[in-house]
C-alpha cells in the first residue's frame, strides 16, 4: 500500500505527474473537476442539470458499475487506476465534496435569478448544479474503486470495510440519481364531502392520483393559549424577566413583567360581541380568561376578560398601564389529524386517521398529514396532505442498512488491536 | 398516574448505578468485586426499565408523547449504551458520564413535574426521536473526549513526553464516536421520511450534520494512511471538534432558527 519512490528521491525532487500520484496531483484533479463543472454550468446559462428519470438513470447506474468493474478487473495494474482507489484520491474527493456541502449550507438555495454570479457558478442551486454532480461523480468513482479493490477477491476480514464503503456508495448513488423519480405532491382536502383525486406539484402541475380521498373530519387539538403582556405601540411582548410566557389555566397565578396575574376563570371556548361574553363552541370561538392583574410596585390592580380572538373575532385586551396591555396569544396546535376515506377503486376502500408521523401507504404512494389553514386554527376546514412516491427508496434503504451494520462494526472493532484502554 | 413513584425508582437506579460504578473502580485492586459491579449496574438498568414498563402499561400507550416521557427514555438509553460501551471497551469513565446524563434527565423530570403532561409538537412524537437524540449525545461525548486526548497529546508533544498510546486511545474514541454519529445521521433520515415525507432535504441542520461527518471521515482516512504524522493528526483532531462546535452553535443562531415575537404583531 505504501509506495516508496526511492529512485526518484535519489535524483532529487519528485516531479508533478510522475507516478504514483499523491496529494498534489489528487487535489489538482479534484479542483479541475470542480472548475470544469463551473464552466459547463456557466455555458448552459446557470440552468443546472436535470437528472434523467427511469429508465435512463437505471442505465447510467448499471453502466457506471460495469465500467468500474472492468477497470478493476482488466486494468487494475495501471497507475491511474491504482491512484483513483488510493487514500490521496479519496481525501481529495471527500474534501472537495465537503467544500461544496459547506457552500450549500451557507448560501441560500434555490434562488434562481437573484444573482447572475451565483447562477452561473451553480451556487444558487448547488444540489442540481454541474459542479456538484461532477464532484459527486468523482467521489463515487473513487469510493467505488476502493470498495471493489477490497471486494474482489473477497476476504472475510473485509466485511466491515465493505459494509461501510459499499453502503455509502449505494446510498449516495441511488439517492442522487433516483431524485429524478421522487414525486412530492400536495393534496388539499376540504370538509365538504367531495371526493378528490387531484394532487398538485410545487410548480403547479396537476396530477390525477391512482386513488381517491374524501375528508370526513379534520380535527385540531390545541394547547391552552399563553398569557402575554404586549406593548401596544410597538406590538412586541414585554417579557420582563420571564424566559417564557405562561400557559393560561384555571386558577393560575404567575408573575409577568412586574405584574402579578391571577386567572380567576378560564373558558376554553368563548364567544363575545359588544360587552357580553358567553361559553360557546360555535365556529370562530376562542379561549378567554377572567384575570386580576396587580402591579407589584404600586399595588394598583385591574381586572377583566382577555381573549385570544380568532379569524372571526378580535382579541380582547386588558389595559394594564399605557402602553402595556394584557391578552391571550393564539393557541398553538398540539395535534392535528384527518379522518379520511381512501378509495383504491370502486370496491376497495378504507377509513383512516392521518396524523403527523403516521403516514398511510396506498398503491405505491405514501400519504402524509402536513398542514391546515393556520389562520383559522382549530376552525380550519382545510387539511393539507402530501403524497410521496419514491421508487428508489428500497435501494437507498438497503444502502442505509449496510451503513448501519457498518457503524455497529466500527463501534465493536474500534481502531487498533492494542493500547486502546485507558 | 404512576409518576408519583418516579422519585423512588430514580433513587433505586441512582444508588445501584453508583454502587456498581464504585465496585468496578474498586475491582482494580480487588478483582473479585467486578461481578458484583456488573450485577449492580444491571439492577440499576432493571429498576428504571421497570418504571418505564409500568408507566407504559398504565398509560396503555408507549410513553413517548410528552417532554417528561422522552427524558425517561434518554435516561434509560444512556445507561444501556454506557454499559455496552463499558463492556466492550472497559472505559470506566463512561459509566460516570452516562450517570451524569441520566441524573440530569431524571433530575429535570423530578424538578419539573409539569413536563409530564406537556405534549411535544406533533412532528416530535415519533419513536425515532429518542434514539436519534441519545445517539448524537453519545457521539458528541465520545468525540469530545477524543478532543481532550488530542489537547493532552499536543501538550505532551511539545514537552517531548508524547506516547503514541494517547493518540491511539483518541483514535478509538473517534471510531466509537463516528459510529454513533453515523447512527444519528441515519436515524434522522429514517425519521424524516416518516415525519416529513423525504429522508434528506438538505436543510441547514442536515447539511451541517453531514459536513461534520465528512470532516471526521477525512481524519479517519488520513490517520489510517499516515500513522506516524503525529503532529498533523493531533492538530487536526483538536481543531475539527472546535469547528464542529462553532458550526453547531452558529446554526442555532441563524435567524431562521429563532421564533419571532413579531408573529403576534401580524394578527
Ligand atoms: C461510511 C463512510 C466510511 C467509513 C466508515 C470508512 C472507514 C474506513 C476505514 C475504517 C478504513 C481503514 C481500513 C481498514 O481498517 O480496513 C478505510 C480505508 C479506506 N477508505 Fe474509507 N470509510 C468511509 C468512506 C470512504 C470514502 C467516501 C472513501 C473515498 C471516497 C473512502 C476511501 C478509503 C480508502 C481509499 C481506504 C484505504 C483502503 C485500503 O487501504 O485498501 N472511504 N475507510
Amino acid at each position: 500500500m505504501i509506495q516508496t519512490s526511492e529512485n526518484i528521491k535519489v535524483e532529487g525532487v519528485a516531479k508533478l505527474w510522475d507516478y504514483p500520484w499523491k496529494y498534489a496531483e489528487s487535489f489538482i484533479i479534484a479542483i479541475e473537476i470542480l472548475v470544469a463543472g463551473i464552466i459547463v454550468e456557466a455555458s448552459t446559462g446557470g440552468q443546472g442539470i436535470s437528472i434523467p428519470g427511469i429508465p435512463i438513470n437505471i442505465y447510467i447506474i448499471c453502466g457506471f458499475a460495469v465500467i468500474l468493474l472492468a477497470l478493476h478487473i482488466k486494468y487494475r495494474e495501471l497507475p491511474a487506476v491504482q491512484w483513483i482507489s488510493s487514500i490521496p484520491a479519496a481525501i481529495s474527493a471527500i474534501s472537495i465534496y465537503a467544500f461544496l456541502v459547506l457552500l450549500l449550507g451557507f448560501i441560500p438555495q434555490d434562488t434562481h435569478g437573484s444573482s447572475k454570479w451565483l447562477d452561473y457558478t451553480g451556487l444558487s442551486h448547488v444540489k442540481s448544479s454541474w459542479p456538484f454532480v461532477l464532484v459527486q461523480f468523482y467521489f463515487l468513482t473513487s469510493l467505488g474503486m476502493v470498495a471493489l479493490r477490497r471486494a474482489i477477491p473477497f476476504k472475510k476480514k473485509n466485511i466491515g470495510f465493505l459494509l461501510n464503503h459499499v453502503g455509502l456508495w449505494l446510498t449516495i448513488l441511488a439517492a442522487g440519481l433516483g431524485s429524478a423519480d421522487l414525486r412530492r405532491l400536495s393534496i388539499n382536502l376540504l370538509e365538504d364531502g367531495k371526493m378528490n383525486n387531484i394532487a398538485v406539484s410545487q410548480n403547479g402541475d396537476m396530477f390525477r392520483m391512482p386513488f381517491t380521498l374524501k375528508l370526513l373530519d379534520f380535527e385540531v387539538v390545541q394547547y391552552n393559549p399563553k398569557i402575554a403582556v404586549v406593548n401596544a405601540e410597538t406590538s412586541t411582548y414585554n417579557m420582563g424577566n420571564a424566559k417564557s410566557l405562561p400557559f393560561a389555566a384555571q386558577g393560575l397565578e404567575t408573575d409577568l413583567a412586574n405584574w402579578n396575574i391571577k386567572v380567576q376563570q378560564y373558558l376554553p371556548d368563548a364567544m363575545y360581541s359588544g360587552s357580553s361574553l358567553y361559553v360557546s363552541d360555535t365556529i370562530g370561538s376562542c379561549p378567554a380568561a377572567y384575570v386580576v392583574a396587580t402591579n407589584k410596585t404600586t399595588g394598583e390592580s385591574v381586572k377583566g376578560w382577555i381573549a385570544s380572538g380568532s379569524y372571526l373575532i378580535n382579541p380582547i385586551y386588558l389595559v394594564l398601564k399605557q402602553p402595556d396591555v394584557l391578552t391571550l396569544t393564539m393557541p398553538e396546535p398540539k395535534k392535528y389529524s384527518s379522518k379520511i376515506v381512501v378509495y383504491e377503486d370502486s370496491v376497495k376502500f378504507d377509513t383512516i386517521t392521518l396524523e403527523v408521523n403516521k403516514p398511510y401507504s396506498v398503491k405505491g404512494w405514501k400519504i402524509y398529514q402536513t398542514g391546515f389553514d393556520e389562520s383559522k386554527g382549530k376552525w380550519s376546514t382545510l387539511s393539507v396532505l402530501e403524497a410521496v412516491t419514491d421508487p428508489w427508496l428500497p435501494v437507498v434503504y438497503f444502502g442505509i442498512i449496510l451503513l448501519l451494520a457498518g457503524a455497529l462494526y466500527l463501534f465493536w472493532i474500534g481502531k487498533n488491536k492494542n493500547e486502546r484502554t485507558i | 398516574m404512576n409518576w408519583i413513584y418516579l422519585p423512588l425508582y430514580a433513587l433505586i437506579t441512582g444508588i445501584f448505578w453508583i454502587l456498581g460504578t464504585s465496585l468496578i473502580y474498586a475491582s482494580n485492586r480487588k478483582a473479585r468485586l467486578k461481578p458484583f459491579g456488573h450485577i449492580a449496574l444491571l439492577l440499576a438498568i432493571g429498576a428504571i426499565s421497570t418504571f418505564v414498563v409500568i408507566l407504559w402499561i398504565q398509560l396503555q400507550r408507549p410513553p413517548m408523547r410528552t417532554l417528561g416521557e422522552t427524558r425517561l427514555w434518554y435516561a434509560l438509553f444512556s445507561l444501556i449504551i454506557g454499559y455496552i460501551i463499558y463492556i466492550r471497551w472497559q472505559y470506566k469513565w463512561v459509566l460516570l458520564l452516562v450517570f451524569f446524563y441520566a441524573a440530569l434527565f431524571l433530575g429535570i423530570d423530578l424538578l419539573h413535574p409539569e413536563t409530564y403532561e406537556k405534549t411535544l409538537m406533533p412532528a416530535l412524537q415519533s419513536p425515532w426521536f429518542v434514539p436519534h437524540v441519545i445517539v448524537y449525545m453519545i457521539a458528541y461525548a465520545m468525540l469530545g473526549f477524543s478532543w481532550l486526548f488530542s489537547i493532552n497529546g499536543l501538550y505532551m508533544f511539545y514537552f517531548k513526553t508524547f506516547q503514541m498510546k494517547v493518540l491511539n486511545v483518541a483514535d478509538n474514541l473517534v471510531y466509537i464516536g463516528f459510529a454513533f454519529l453515523t447512527l444519528g445521521l441515519l436515524f434522522g433520515a429514517l425519521w424524516a421520511k416518516e415525519a416529513w415525507g423525504h429522508y434528506w432535504t438538505w436543510d441547514p441542520k442536515e447539511t451541517w450534520a453531514f459536513l461534520t461527518w465528512l470532516v471526521y471521515l477525512v481524519y479517519i482516512h488520513t490517520r489510517y494512511f499516515h500513522y506516524t504524522k503525529v503532529r498533523l493528526h493531533l492538530w487536526m483532531l483538536s481543531l475539527i471538534f472546535v469547528v464542529l462546535l462553532l458550526c453547531w452553535f452558529g446554526i442555532n443562531y441563524l435567524p431562521s432558527a429563532k421564533n419571532s415575537v413579531h408573529v403576534y404583531a401580524n394578527e
